[in-house]
C-alpha cells in the first residue's frame, strides 16, 4: 500500500475575494475541509507542496491533513479548481473520510496500447476521458487502465464492457461509450487540396524541365 | 471560408474585448489544444490557414476541432473615397477572442506530433497562443 500524502494546513481567518487574491500571491492557496457532519474548516495550504504532493492527479487517494499540533484529518481531494490560463490551483476542496466510508469520485481513465484498428489506418477517439465510480477512500485507484488492442475498425467500447478495479462499483450511466475506433474520414476540402498541390507539383516540374531544356539548347 | 448563412443584421459595432474567455476555455474533445493568450480578432482567412497548417502536419493521422466562429461582420469602406456616405460594406468576417478561449483542438496524433502542429497553427494567428494537454500529469 502507497504511503500517505500529508499536507499542513492553516487556519484561514481573512475571506473574500481581495483576500484570496493577496494569499494566493504570497504562494499560498485557499481551501475547505467539510464532511462527516463536522462544520467547514476554512485553511490555506501552500501551493508548492499541494503541486508537488498532489498536482493535476484526480484521485490521489487519503491524504493525511495535519495542523500544528492537533491529530491529522484524513480526507480525499473532491475538488479543484484551476485557473484556465496559468494552470495554477485557485481554491481545493477537501472531504473528511474515513479509510472504510464509500465515496464517490471520478477517476481518470486511460486507453492503453494501439488498437487494431489504428494499424489498419482508423482513428482512436477518446470519448470519456473520467468515470465516476463509487469505493472505498482507502482503494481508491489511481488511474483505470483500459486495454484497447483489441479494437478493429468500427468496435466501440461501453463502459459496461469495462472492469473496474475489486469494490468498486460504477457511480454513472454504463452505456455510454469510453472510445471508438473510426474510419478517418476524408474532407471534400482536404481532398481538393491535395489534388491542387499535385497539380502544382507536376506544373512546377514541367515548367523546370523546359527551363533546363531552353538552356540547354542556348548553350 | 467559414461565414454565417444569414445573419439577423448586416452590420455590427465594433465593441470592446475586456476580460478573459466566459466558456470555451477547456479542453472538451480532443487530447490537445490551442489556448488563446491574448484578446483579438481571428479573420476567417486566419482560421481556414491554421486548420490548414495542422491537417497538413498530422497528415490525416488525428481529428482536428475549430472552435471558434467567425460571426461578426467587419466594415471597410474603399480607397479614395470622400467623407459621409455612412458605413462601408462587409468586407471580412472575424471571430472575437479572449484570452483563455481553446480555438482549436487536436486527437489521435502522438504529444510532440501535435505540439509541433499547434506551433505552426499558432503562427497563423494575430495573437500569442499555447499549447494545451488535457491529461496535465502527461506534462508533469
Amino acid at each position: 500500500m502507497p504511503e500517505r500524502i500529508t499536507i499542513d494546513i492553516f487556519r484561514r481567518t481573512l475571506f473574500g475575494s481581495r483576500n484570496s487574491r493577496r494569499l494566493r500571491r504570497s504562494g499560498m492557496v485557499p481551501a475547505v475541509v467539510y464532511g462527516r457532519g463536522a462544520g467547514d474548516l476554512s485553511v490555506t495550504i501552500s501551493e508548492k507542496v499541494f503541486m508537488d504532493k498532489v498536482g493535476y492527479s484526480t484521485s490521489t487517494g487519503i491524504i493525511n491533513l495535519k495542523m500544528g499540533k492537533q491529530s491529522p484529518i484524513t480526507a480525499i481531494v473532491k475538488d479543484v479548481q484551476w485557473d484556465f490560463i496559468t494552470d495554477r490551483p485557485i481554491h481545493v476542496d477537501f472531504l473528511r473520510v474515513s479509510s472504510d466510508q464509500i465515496v464517490s469520485i471520478p477517476v481518470h481513465v486511460v486507453l492503453e496500447n494501439i488498437p487494431a484498428g489504428v494499424k489498419m489506418g482508423g482513428i482512436l477517439e477518446h470519448l470519456l476521458h473520467e468515470i465516476q465510480i463509487k469505493v472505498r477512500a482507502k482503494d481508491i485507484p489511481h488511474q483505470i487502465s483500459i486495454d484497447v488492442s483489441d479494437m478493429e475498425m468500427g468496435d466501440s467500447l461501453h463502459l459496461s464492457d469495462i472492469r473496474l478495479p475489486e469494490g468498486a462499483t460504477l457511480d454513472m450511466d454504463d452505456s455510454l461509450v469510453v472510445a471508438a475506433v473510426v474510419a478517418p474520414t476524408v474532407s471534400k476540402a482536404a481532398t481538393a487540396e491535395e489534388t491542387e498541390e499535385e497539380a502544382e507539383a507536376e506544373s512546377s516540374e514541367t515548367a523546370q524541365k523546359e527551363e533546363s531544356e531552353q538552356g540547354s539548347r542556348e548553350d | 471560408m467559414l461565414m454565417p448563412k444569414r445573419t439577423k443584421y448586416r452590420k455590427q459595432h465594433r465593441g470592446r474585448m475586456r476580460g478573459r474567455a466566459k466558456g470555451g476555455a477547456k479542453i472538451s474533445f480532443g487530447e490537445y489544444g490551442l489556448q488563446a493568450l491574448e484578446p483579438g480578432w481571428i479573420t476567417s482567412a486566419q482560421i481556414e490557414a491554421a486548420r490548414v497548417a495542422l491537417t497538413r502536419h498530422v497528415k490525416r493521422g488525428g481529428k482536428v476541432w475549430i472552435r471558434i466562429f467567425p460571426d461578426k461582420p467587419v466594415t471597410s469602406t474603399p480607397a479614395e473615397t470622400r467623407m459621409g456616405k455612412g458605413k462601408g460594406s462587409v468586407d471580412h468576417w472575424v471571430a472575437v477572442v479572449k484570452p483563455g478561449r481553446v480555438m482549436f483542438e487536436l486527437e489521435g496524433v502522438p504529444v510532440k506530433l501535435a505540439k509541433s502542429a499547434m506551433r505552426l497553427a499558432g503562427h497563423k494567428l494575430p495573437i500569442k497562443t499555447r499549447f494545451m494537454v488535457r491529461d496535465k500529469e502527461e506534462l508533469q
